[in-house]
């Protein structure tokens, strides 16, 4: 591995995102709903608050936050495959990728490159939604409680690594990025609803597996601003293991018929 | 500079290039011939580490590609058939990302900018040009590292004859000083820029050598292009009559005026016989002279032959 040329890559993709109207699209969409997702909560929160005290002296964390980001992985859920859809299949389809090929970059730089520049993008796509927090500080509505803040960020951003893991591995499947949307989304829908109709307690030792695998459970101690160390793991694994299959798959067409 | 030996690549059970083997010299520009799917883009791929081989070897400077493929790849500038660049980005941005790959500064990459003509676009954003253009971003990103050995992939098709006219100068300009490998199905194209011919068929080599040689490997029997004045009927007589004359063919239709010809042989030069009996017969002798197989024709022999055996 090469940091050089990882860098190089990430600068390439960051680029090439920023100046197609896919950055910018996710922006927007992104910005619109959690906007209005917030406004809701807080609204639905404020209502139905007890507390004669106001929302100062109320959880935000619990009841505005937690539900936040949990609806808002959702969400990304369904913008991630627009992200990565293209991030091989593009290359793939135009034979960007043959050139790629042809320099002195390893496969791995040019993955982790590719990885975190969509990373990168997912980022930037989130960056609005930390002006909520802020807005409620500012006007002494709430009482933000940070660290439970940096810790659902971070569920958040393991959520999105996961969800990009898994569309660079299928994009590095196919050249048709319709197809690659498509099948992102469905791969990642099910592992969202893996946890619907099993649970750990369940008889069937295969639905206990099952439903350690939704990463949708995985998620709700962040969300509560647990840092758990399991969940922690479990996510970097998930990632790890999709990346793991995105280096074989670009790597087949070295043992593709290399030797019979 | 460039060796391959016993080169192989299947996919399957389809044989895409087999046993190939040839040298090029250093500073060779070596045409690469051959009917779409014959196993070119294959080999080139081979070549250039992109793809590896089944069987076989390509050395590169002294260095397996396989082996090496880091240090081969750092030698070698190569353009695929499509020339796939990035549309979003500019000329310049485009030409930075590849510079940073081979940590080429900004001097390098304006003076292939300037080798390529490519100062009035350096701009313009990938998407906006024209295909002439995007062809030259493709070279440019070939030679940007200065490397000792070009692969060309069909380096001219699409562009306007005008285009196709400066590639070809840029490409013969590099005679002697880079190791130029270069596809193509054109066949002026070969004989105005190359040294060498490989001409492949089906995965194998089925001629090699100037373009000049393998018409004369190819010519069975000699032939001569003659151009008389006189009647057509007494002159085809004449001419058949001369020893050693297998064939006349009569070109010209009209009757009277100049009529043309060809005359072919077992492999006898008879073409002092045939002004002796033109000049005895009073006719006027216009042209007499030996008929050389162009490119065209070699390429057409050889694979018909090819098919025929």
């Amino acid at each position: 591995m090469n940091f050089k040329n990882v860098w190089i890559i990430w600068k390439k993709e960051v680029k090439i995102g920023f100046a197609s109207p896919t950055a910018y699209a996710g922006f927007t969409v992104f910005l619109l709903i959690s906007g209005w997702l917030f406004w809701a909560i807080v609204r639905y929160a404020a209502m139905s608050s007890i507390s004669p005290l106001g929302m100062s002296h109320f959880d935000v964390m619990q009841f505005v936050f937690r539900p936040l980001f949990e609806n808002l992985t959702l969400i990304l859920l369904f913008l991630t495959p627009f992200l990565t859809m293209k991030l091989f299949s593009e290359e793939k389809r135009t034979r960007t990728i043959e050139l790629l090929f042809s320099y002195p970059i390893g496969d791995l730089d040019l993955l982790l490159g590719k990885f975190l520049g969509a990373v990168t993008l997912l980022a930037f796509i989130l960056l609005p939604t930390v002006l909520y927090p802020i807005f409620l500080q500012i006007k002494h509505l709430a009482q933000i409680q940070w660290p439970v803040l940096m810790i659902q960020y971070l569920g958040m951003f393991l959520m999105g690594g996961a969800f990009i893991s898994v569309g660079a591995w299928i994009s590095s499947l196919t050249e048709n990025t319709a197809a690659s949307f498509v099948v992102t989304l469905g791969v990642l829908l099910m592992f969202w609803m893996l946890s619907w109709g099993t649970n750990r307690f369940s008889t069937s030792k295969i639905a206990r597996v099952l439903h350690h695998f939704s990463l949708l459970e995985h998620f709700t101690s962040f969300s509560t601003g647990v840092l758990s160390l399991s969940n922690l793991t479990f996510y970097l694994l998930f990632v790890l293991f999709f990346l793991y299959l995105t280096y074989q798959a670009l790597q087949s067409r070295v043992w593709q018929g290399a030797k019979e | 500079m460039i060796e391959v030996r016993e080169l192989t690549k299947r996919f399957g059970s389809i044989q895409a290039v087999s046993d190939l083997s040839f040298t090029i010299k250093d500073g060779e520009i070596l045409g690469f011939l051959g009917p779409n799917g014959a196993g070119k883009t294959t080999t080139m791929r081979m070549l250039s580490g992109i793809l590896p081989p089944t069987s076989g070897r390509a050395i590169v400077a002294g260095m397996d590609v396989i082996k090496n493929p880091i240090e081969v790849k750092r030698r070698i500038g190569y353009l695929p058939e499509q020339v796939p660049l990035y549309p979003e980005l500019t000329v310049t941005e485009y030409l930075d990302f590849v510079g940073s790959i081979w940590k080429c500064g900004k001097k390098e990459r304006d003076e292939v900018i300037e080798e390529c003509g490519l100062s009035s676009v350096s701009q313009a954003l990938i998407y906006r040009l024209s295909r002439g253009y995007r062809q030259r971003v493709g070279l440019a990103q070939a030679l940007i590292h200065n490397p000792d050995v070009l692969i060309l992939d069909e380096p001219t098709v699409g562009l306007d004859p005008q285009q196709i006219r400066e590639i070809r100068d840029l490409i013969k300009s590099f005679e002697g000083k880079k190791t130029v490998i270069l596809s193509t199905h054109i066949l002026p194209e070969v004989s105005m820029t190359c040294q060498r011919v490989v001409i492949i068929h089906q995965g194998e080599i089925a001629a090699e050598g100037t373009p000049e040689s393998l018409g004369k490997r190819i010519e069975s029997g000699a032939q001569f292009e003659i151009e008389v004045q006189g009647p057509q009927e007494q002159i085809v007589k004449v001419l058949s009559s001369i020893q050693g004359v297998s064939r006349v063919n009569v070109l010209s239709q009209q009757q009277d005026a100049n009529q043309k010809f060809t005359v072919e042989t077992k492999g006898e030069d008879v073409r002092s016989e045939i002004a002796k009996a033109v000049i005895e017969h009073e006719w006027k002798l216009l042209t007499l002279k030996t008929h050389e197989l162009t490119l065209e024709e070699v390429y057409v022999k050889v694979l018909t032959k090819e098919e025929a055996a």
